[in-house]
């Protein structure tokens, strides 16, 4: 019959007002957890998709649509970048580029994005095959962990894409080649876990085949042939002068004035813009971060009035219980006692908010992940439990504290002759 | 022994009002009668340590309790002098046994369960141990409000005003167990009332004008 226990049997006792205090602190704690968990994982994820890109460089348009299309793989992509137009990109001897990797984007398969490139876009997210091996013929795909998992994608499976980023039967290249899965990547925690990859040349392979206008002989030729795939595979990018990609994701060799001028000399001087991911994203987070302070504003002014609540249900519990109070008094309780049996009555209704705020944040965060790995085919984990959490229970603990201490206080001051002596009858 | 010499006590701007000396021995019952405003409760509360005198002093077996610092008194109190109210004023959230447990923790005894249901069984209110107050009748919250008093065995037992809010089968029943549970801890046993059914079963008395 310690003290806790003793105010725990009180709060216990008056289960509405518990649950009141409940819901109001629970709703706070776990708005606030609920930021925190998204608000890290987001910016993880985009830390690690920035995968070392200094520039992308596509068709005119949104730069932030053109970070996310290319580099998060979100948006719908930009417009096309004829080959012709886009040579001087190309060129591997490039006196300011150290790797430019070009991507061809458009295409799914049962909503996992397709992404036409070359095998040094699997090493940007330094991904490792975990099985098979990289795509070398055209129409082999590798496919992302997370793909592979969720579809069920062994080595030598294939299957046919479709045309746009939804998932939708009416839009699959039904006439079109099949793709070959060459190999499964292992889980690297960034974006390529989300796509299916493959050579350039295949994204064309599917189009080609399935628009049949536009194609050369010898490419056709290509295509029913492998043993002359070889040969065409030989061809550098800039050689495709008929043909067009979506972007260009690009590194340089060192940061230098020529290198930071890049990006205007292509708006400028090119048909094409250059966005640099770092400034779109600040861009997106300044967005982004006008609706989380909003939202950690409403949390705070949730976590405000739980206090409050707190606060007034305890002091009206003091006027029910003052004679308990007096009469607990003259059977030896000090004052002392009185106080901290108010105050650990503040602390135990914060702790257990807290721990409901932190089920509740979890509990949304596993439905939101679920939501977002549907929409965005992005993983979200509910099981992370962050240092700030820690922060969030000492706060909570101080709001409990601070809502008590009052009542505590005048719990403390108990005047036992005057309380027992006016309630004579 | 208990003894009170000289006792006065003043709210601030009211005339002082002094009380007459008394020595009550171990095993003592007395009863304390006296007109509304005759300052009954406060000399309960004097003797209870739950007021300062103004003058005067009261020993209980020669400890000079009345001039304890609050700290002291407390625990004096807690340990030496158990209290009856009119009303039984138990610890609402706590069942019948709890809120006994927590008056041995308070009074620096060791918790006894078998002693509480030994004493409970004595009041006839065994059966109500795991029941919460609020679900007992005004008899039987008195009953709770004896063994709360007496389970610490104290020297001293005070009552105010105990039979006042029972009809006359529960004033009778309580009184008896009163004077009973006094007697088996041999306690002084103090009661306090204006209530005129007490007045033929207590042989000492003494009243205050």
């Amino acid at each position: 019959m310690n003290i806790l226990h003793l105010s725990w049997k009180n709060i216990l006792n008056k289960p509405l007002t518990l649950v009141l205090n409940l819901v109001l602190f629970s709703l706070g704690v776990g708005l606030i957890s609920l930021l925190l968990l998204v608000n890290v994982q987001l910016e993880d994820k985009f830390e690690k998709n920035f995968a070392g890109i200094d520039l992308v460089v596509g068709a005119k348009g949104s730069p932030l649509q053109l970070i996310l299309s290319s580099l998060y793989h979100l948006d719908a992509p930009t417009g096309n970048m004829p080959i012709s137009e886009s040579k001087a990109f190309l060129n591997p001897k490039h006196p300011i580029f150290k790797k430019v990797v070009p991507l061809s984007l458009g295409d799914s398969h049962r909503g996992y994005r397709i992404i036409g490139t070359n095998a040094s876009f699997v090493d940007l997210y330094e991904a490792k095959l975990s099985e098979g091996k990289l795509f070398e013929e055209t129409m082999e795909v590798v496919v992302g962990a997370t793909v592979a998992e969720n579809l069920k994608i062994k080595t030598g499976d294939q299957f046919q894409s479709s045309h746009g980023l939804i998932e939708d039967e009416n839009l699959v290249h039904e006439d079109a080649k099949p793709f070959i899965v060459s190999g499964i990547l292992g889980k690297t925690g960034s974006v390529i876990d989300q796509l299916i990859v493959t050579k350039t040349q295949s994204v064309w392979a599917v189009h080609e085949d399935h628009d049949h206008e536009g194609e050369t002989e010898e490419e056709h030729a290509a295509h029913a042939d492998h043993d002359h795939n070889h040969a065409e595979e030989e061809k550098p990018l800039a050689a495709y002068e008929d043909q067009s990609i979506t972007s260009l994701l690009i590194q340089f060799k060192g940061r230098n004035i020529q290198a930071l001028n890049m990006a205007r000399n292509i708006n400028e001087n090119t048909n094409f813009q250059a966005a640099t991911p770092a400034i779109e994203i600040n861009r997106l987070y300044t967005l982004l971060g006008v609706g989380e302070e909003a939202l950690k504003a409403l949390a705070m002014l949730i976590i405000f009035v739980s206090g409050l609540s707190i606060f007034i249900s305890l002091f009206s519990s003091l006027r029910e219980r003052k004679y308990e109070l007096a009469v607990m008094r003259t059977l030896g309780a000090r004052p002392g006692f009185l106080f901290q049996l108010i105050v650990f009555e503040g602390m135990v209704i914060a702790v257990l908010g807290f721990l409901c705020g932190i089920a509740l944040s979890h509990g949304s965060m596993i439905l939101l992940a679920d939501f977002l790995e549907k929409s965005y085919r992005y993983d979200f984990s509910a099981a992370i439990f962050l240092k700030e959490e820690i922060y969030l229970f000492g706060g909570s603990l101080i709001i409990g504290i601070i809502a008590a201490i009052i009542p505590a206080f005048q719990a403390s001051k108990t005047d036992i002759h005057a309380t027992l002596a006016d309630n004579k009858g | 022994m208990l003894k009170s010499i000289n006792l006065s006590f003043q709210y601030s701007g009211a005339p002082s009002i002094s009380f007459p000396d008394f020595i009550a021995e171990q095993g003592d019952q007395w009863l304390i009668l006296g007109p509304s405003g005759s300052g009954k409760t406060t000399l309960l509360h004097l003797l209870g340590g739950l007021l300062s005198p103004s003058t005067g002093n009261i020993t209980l077996d020669d400890l000079h309790y009345s001039a304890f610092s609050p700290a002291k008194s407390d625990k004096f109190r807690g340990e030496n002098i158990g209290i009856v109210f009119q009303k039984a004023h138990a610890v609402q959230s706590l069942s019948v046994m709890e809120n006994l447990l927590l008056a041995q923790q308070l009074g620096g005894k060791l918790l006894d369960k078998k002693k509480i249901m030994d004493l409970l069984e004595r009041l006839q209110i065994a059966h109500k141990a795991n029941q919460k107050p609020n679900r007992l009748s005004a008899g039987e919250q008195q009953r709770v409000a004896i063994a709360r008093a007496v389970i610490n065995q104290p020297r001293l037992i005070l009552a105010d005003e105990p039979t006042s809010a029972l009809d006359d089968k529960n004033s009778t029943e309580v009184q008896n167990l009163l004077k009973e549970s006094a007697d088996a801890v041999k306690a002084i046993l103090l009661v306090v009332t204006h209530d005129n059914r007490l007045k033929a079963t207590f042989p000492k008395q003494l009243l205050l004008k």
